[in-house]
């Protein structure tokens, strides 16, 4: 006799894996853009272009410093942007 | 002149360097002082020619010259100092402690970046302006000679869409946090915003930005004094000064010309040269100002207006309206 219950359950799961993740993932890779776009304005001089407001979003590295290694590698930059702050 | 002080909360004075900018600040507020105004002067300029004019020493606080007269200075770099320390602080909590050195090179490089100086001083103005608008009814701000005075005051306006543009950009970054979370099966939405220390700084740097915006447009309350003298390039500054303050909607309380001639002996060539040229300037501001903004004059003592006796006699006499 079919287990009603689990096939239910298994379609369930296949249907978690092929639409809600692609969808989580998607999503995530939203957030993430928003927040490497948010990193880029505030720290604009890093990549040599001119930001008039460095000098009041210097305030703001420790809260990314965390993230700062990920951001500059995925802003193509294979070393650390900063002469002299080597976080890799 | 009492009408230039009457009624006004914070007074600007700028001009060309050497044009007598802290002379005629002091001048003010010895006045303003006599009338028990409770004035501050403030120096934003590096030459601290205030120091000079007191003959006593002035620091980042407000220092008692008379009972209703104090003085303070504004020291950038030691304003860039206090603020990168500040941040050096929070950035060796997260860092580890073999990056100590790596921290330090890059904040002394930020001190000398293009801008950072201004940034400083216009913060520390900030400040002041905040701090001290209460406890003071009359603020006199000694500004840096012309390009510095207007780049300054034109900070809120240079600041103000960036900052606003994070702001923007970071309530993106929550909406986007709160739906992967959402997402989650968890639903405190607003929960990263309350505590996202970035977003708060941000908003308390527009909220500033935008008090002061406010301070600098009140006609009421607030005034522009360019000083200048009776010669050909300070006057031409002064009136490409007044074009642009007008322009960006400044308000102008008048324009004081300092270090005016006395009547020259009869026959002598070279004073009577000097005078006619002088009057030649002195016409073509007031031809130009004519009807807008009063021009005040003062006139040139036999020696140097330093210390309180020589800064009772001088006072500006209103010329023109």
């Amino acid at each position: 006799m079919i287990d009603h219950k689990s096939v239910v359950k298994k379609a369930g799961q296949i249907f978690d894996e092929v639409f809600i993740d692609r969808y989580r993932r998607s999503l995530l890779r939203e957030q993430r853009n928003l927040e490497d776009f948010f990193a880029l304005l505030c720290f604009a001089e890093l990549l040599g272009l001119p930001n008039p407001i460095s000098y009041y979003t210097i305030e703001l590295y420790p809260y990314f410093y965390e993230d700062f290694h990920a951001w500059h590698k995925r802003m193509g930059m294979e070393h650390s942007p900063l002469a002299g702050f080597p976080c890799c | 002149m009492k009408e230039l002080i009457t009624g006004k909360k914070i007074l600007f004075l700028g001009g060309k360097g050497g044009v007598g900018k802290s002379t005629t600040s002091a001048v003010l507020a010895y006045q303003a002082a006599a009338q028990s105004i409770n004035t501050l002067i403030v120096s934003t300029d590096p030459a601290h020619s205030t120091m000079d004019i007191w003959g006593k020493r002035i620091h980042d606080r407000p220092k008692k010259l008379l009972p209703f007269l104090s003085a303070m200075d504004i020291d950038s770099r030691e304003e860039m100092k206090q603020y990168l320390r500040r941040v050096r602080q929070q950035l060796l909590e997260v860092v580890k402690p073999d990056m100590t050195g790596a921290v330090d090179r890059h904040l002394n490089m930020v001190k000398h970046a293009p801008g950072s100086e201004e940034a400083a001083i216009f913060d520390k103005m900030v400040q002041i302006l905040l701090e001290y608008q209460h406890e003071y009814d009359l603020i006199i701000f000694d500004t840096a000679p012309t390009g510095h005075t207007l780049r300054l005051l034109s900070m809120p306006y240079i600041l103000e869409p960036f900052v606003k543009n994070l702001v923007r950009q970071r309530t993106r970054v929550h909406q986007a946090q709160g739906g992967t979370r959402a997402f989650a099966g968890r639903d405190d939405n607003d929960g990263d915003r309350r505590q996202d220390p970035v977003y708060e700084h941000l908003l308390q740097r527009l909220e500033r930005i935008k008090q002061v915006e406010k301070i600098f447009m009140d006609r009421e309350k607030t005034a522009f004094i360019p000083v200048t003298v009776a010669e050909a390039l300070p006057v031409q500054e002064t009136l490409r000064l007044v074009a642009q303050l007008s322009k960006q909607g400044f308000p102008i309380g008048g324009v004081i010309v300092n270090r005016l001639l006395p009547d020259p002996p009869d026959g002598n060539r070279f004073w009577m040269s000097r005078k006619t040229t002088e009057q030649k300037w002195l016409q073509e501001l007031q031809i130009r100002l004519k009807g807008k903004y009063p021009v005040y004059g003062m006139s040139l003592l036999e020696d140097d207006v330093c210390g309180v006796e020589r800064v009772r006699q001088v006072r500006p006499q209103i010329l023109s309206t």
